[in-house]
């Protein structure tokens, strides 16, 4: 071997200098690097592996065996029922009269006349009815549209550890250092960065969510019962699936740029980890649920990921009034509009990006 | 005389545990465009800082560099595709080959990709592109980040530390490489704390010291600030002789058994004195200056190049090299 690396031979051959690379350029050297991580592959072996979970127990839980199944058992519930309904029948004037002494003598304890126990309506029973336990025609859009929500935070969860762990690479490498002996253009850099792993994002759900409608058009074909089964058709759905799907890949594009974002400001896959484990365990499963009375919910991420993701998201939570000096609490439900939902994650990724990009921007790589 | 690199009252401070702590401190330093350009200093001493503010990593508190004329870090973009630059260790992704990664940066900068292939041939690593560079060894690292430096066939190489971990084999190289590159017209900024390493390929040097310039310039004119040349003379009459040559107007001192002479142009003229007067010499060793001598001295006044900083491998005359 020469004991010479470079020689004039060395000079090159096939040109002189680069030809510099365009803003697009960059993004796709940004999505070759991720495409050759070997933890993309594995994420995408998990979107499928998740995806195909999924799609198998719709399809267990639609199949015409499982359905005859659920329908004898809703048919002996109904047959139950109305047994009780008979006995009761029996007794219902004595449970009337009761009713009404102990409403008079409450009325009269508080003498308050507008006291109503709502005695007459002792008696009425309504039959459930097949959707309301869940039993219908397997169609393919309500299929979809009750497992995108799961499949969304799944599939959100994995892209963000993903897009965090391929920027936050680049730093515990020291490999940024020497990319930015090549391209010193800071933000550029770090937008290139961004836009690939919302791209990133938006491929991996594609795929799952892809994987996932066809899924579930498959189940419907392949469950759609026999003429022996008389199942009601579910009612129409008041979203367009479409609309739906194109939802879920938003929160999943959110979660990558989430990703990347945090890694920027934090440089550590692990502290990303962490950042995330403990944000959900201390804010969204405790702190919201434990103190106000679940009145911080509008201010979590996830009830307004779901609040975008299916127009609105409803949450018990306290309401107080006082009235005349007293104070009065009740639990109840409240709900997290689609606008506030979307304009919450819109905020959520655009602030937390656009500090990671000045943060990236000022700060020494050492 | 064309610049390369200039700096002008550098200075770079970072906020540690036991308060801010002066990496830099008023650098001021220039680099001729062309040859090999030693950037001399012990361990800690604030090369490398010097060299990340070179190539816009990190942001100087105050003072000013330029790379071609070109003010860093606002207008590194425009001149940093003729900046190839090795900072510390190679550091790439270590789960991809070794071509994946030039494959990434030659992209970066559009690169051609049958150069990734001439430049993996260049540095011998032709056939090992495909493993990954987990599995490189140290000098194998090395020579990848050489190439990754010749993807853009710069004009201006930094390297630092470049030899730090080599075997003499691979520090032979390195060495022979930079000298190629200075001759055939780049400029290269070698930072290394080892002097004999870089006396042997620098034609200028900058020497620093706690974040200061000590001397820079032609390496010559340091070695010339080393004093005037000596002689180390072995003869049988040492007495005798020591008498001849202070009476030839030579300065002479006793070192052990031998003569130390100085102020002889020519050690010719030694000898002829001395065999006019019958003395015949066993040993004639011209004492050579070099950088070390020439950095201890100039950092005598510092407290630097102690033997304190030695013994933390500040300085080290670099047997290997």
């Amino acid at each position: 071997m020469s004991h010479t690396l470079i020689t004039p031979d060395s000079q090159a051959k096939s040109h002189t200098r680069p030809k510099g690379t365009s803003f697009l350029g960059l993004v796709g050297v940004e999505l070759r690097r991720l495409w050759w991580r070997r933890l993309t592959k594995a994420v995408l072996v998990g979107v499928v592996a998740f995806t195909g979970l999924m799609v198998y127990n719709a399809y267990n839980q639609s199949s015409p065996e499982t359905l005859a199944q659920r329908l004898d058992e809703y048919q002996a519930m109904v047959a139950d029922a109305e047994r009780q309904n008979q006995e009761m029948q029996a007794n219902l004037p004595t449970m009337i009269a009761d009713c009404r002494e102990q409403e008079a003598v409450e009325r009269e304890r508080q003498n308050d006349s507008s006291i109503d126990f709502g005695c007459e309506h002792l008696g009425e029973f309504q039959v459930p009815t097949m959707e309301d336990v869940g039993i219908s025609l397997p169609i393919a859009d309500t299929i979809t549209a009750e497992l995108v929500p799961y499949a969304t935070f799944a599939y959100a969860f994995l892209v963000l550890l993903l897009m965090g762990s391929f920027v936050a690479a680049e730093f515990s490498t020291g490999a940024l250092g020497n990319w930015l002996t090549f391209k010193p253009q800071r933000v550029r850099v770090a937008l290139s960065k961004l836009a690939a792993a919302g791209v990133g994002g938006a491929l991996a759900a594609t795929l799952g969510l892809g994987l996932l409608v066809i899924g579930a058009r498959m189940v419907a074909t392949i469950n759609r019962p026999g003429s022996e089964l008389q199942l009601p058709t579910p009612p129409p759905l008041e979203d367009s699936v479409a609309e739906l799907v194109l939802r879920a890949v938003l929160v999943v594009v959110a979660a990558g740029l989430l990703g990347a974002a945090l890694a920027m400001l934090l440089r550590h896959t692990a502290g990303l980890v962490g950042l995330l484990l403990g944000y959900l365990v201390v804010v969204e499963f405790i702190a919201v649920q434990a103190f106000l009375g679940g009145r911080l919910t509008p201010w979590a991420i996830t009830p307004n990921a779901s609040a975008f993701l299916e127009k609105g998201h409803e949450y018990m939570a306290e309401t107080c009034t006082t009235v005349d000096g007293n104070r009065s609490c009740t639990f109840g439900t409240q709900a997290i509009s689609y606008t506030h939902g979307w304009v919450y994650l819109l905020v959520l990724v655009v602030g937390v990006s656009t500090a990671a990009v000045l943060v990236f921007r000022r700060r020494d790589v050492t | 005389m064309d610049i390369a690199v200039r700096t002008v009252s550098l200075r770079k401070s970072y906020l540690g545990r036991g308060g801010r702590r002066v990496a830099v401190q008023g650098l001021t330093m220039t680099v001729p465009a062309g040859g090999v350009h030693g950037f001399l200093g012990p361990n800690g001493s604030g090369k490398t800082t010097t060299i990340r503010m070179l190539l816009g990593l990190i942001r100087p508190d105050s003072g000013t560099a330029e790379v071609f004329g070109r003010r860093v870090p606002k207008e590194l973009p425009q001149v940093i595709d003729r900046v190839g630059a090795i900072v510390e260790s190679p550091k790439f992704f270590p789960a991809f080959t070794g071509r994946q990664n030039l494959r990434l940066l030659a992209d970066a900068i559009g690169t051609p990709r049958p150069r990734i292939d001439e430049v993996l041939e260049v540095t011998h690593l032709g056939d090992r592109g495909r493993d990954r560079y987990a599995g490189y060894s140290l000098g194998m690292k090395q020579r990848l980040a050489i190439a990754a430096t010749l993807l853009k066939d710069p004009e201006l190489l930094i390297f630092d530390e470049p030899t730090n971990g080599l075997d003499p084999a691979g520090i032979r190289e390195v060495r022979d490489t930079m000298r190629t590159l200075g001759r055939a017209g780049k400029t290269i900024l070698v930072s290394s704390h080892i002097l004999a390493e870089v006396e042997q390929v620098a034609d200028t040097v900058t020497i620093i010291g706690h974040g200061r310039t000590l001397a820079e310039g032609a390496v010559s004119e340091i070695l010339g600030g080393g004093g005037a040349p000596q002689v180390r003379l072995g003869i049988s009459s040492a007495s005798q002789a020591e008498d001849v040559l202070a009476t030839a107007g030579l300065r002479v001192t006793r070192d052990g058994e031998h003569l130390l002479v100085t102020g002889a142009e020519d050690p010719a003229e030694i000898t002829r004195v001395l065999a006019g007067h019958g003395l015949y010499v066993r040993e004639l060793t011209p004492i050579r200056p070099d950088l070390e001598s020439a950095f201890l001295s100039l950092t005598a006044d510092e407290g630097l190049g102690s033997d304190a900083d030695r013994d933390a491998g500040g300085l080290a005359t670099g047997g290997a090299a």
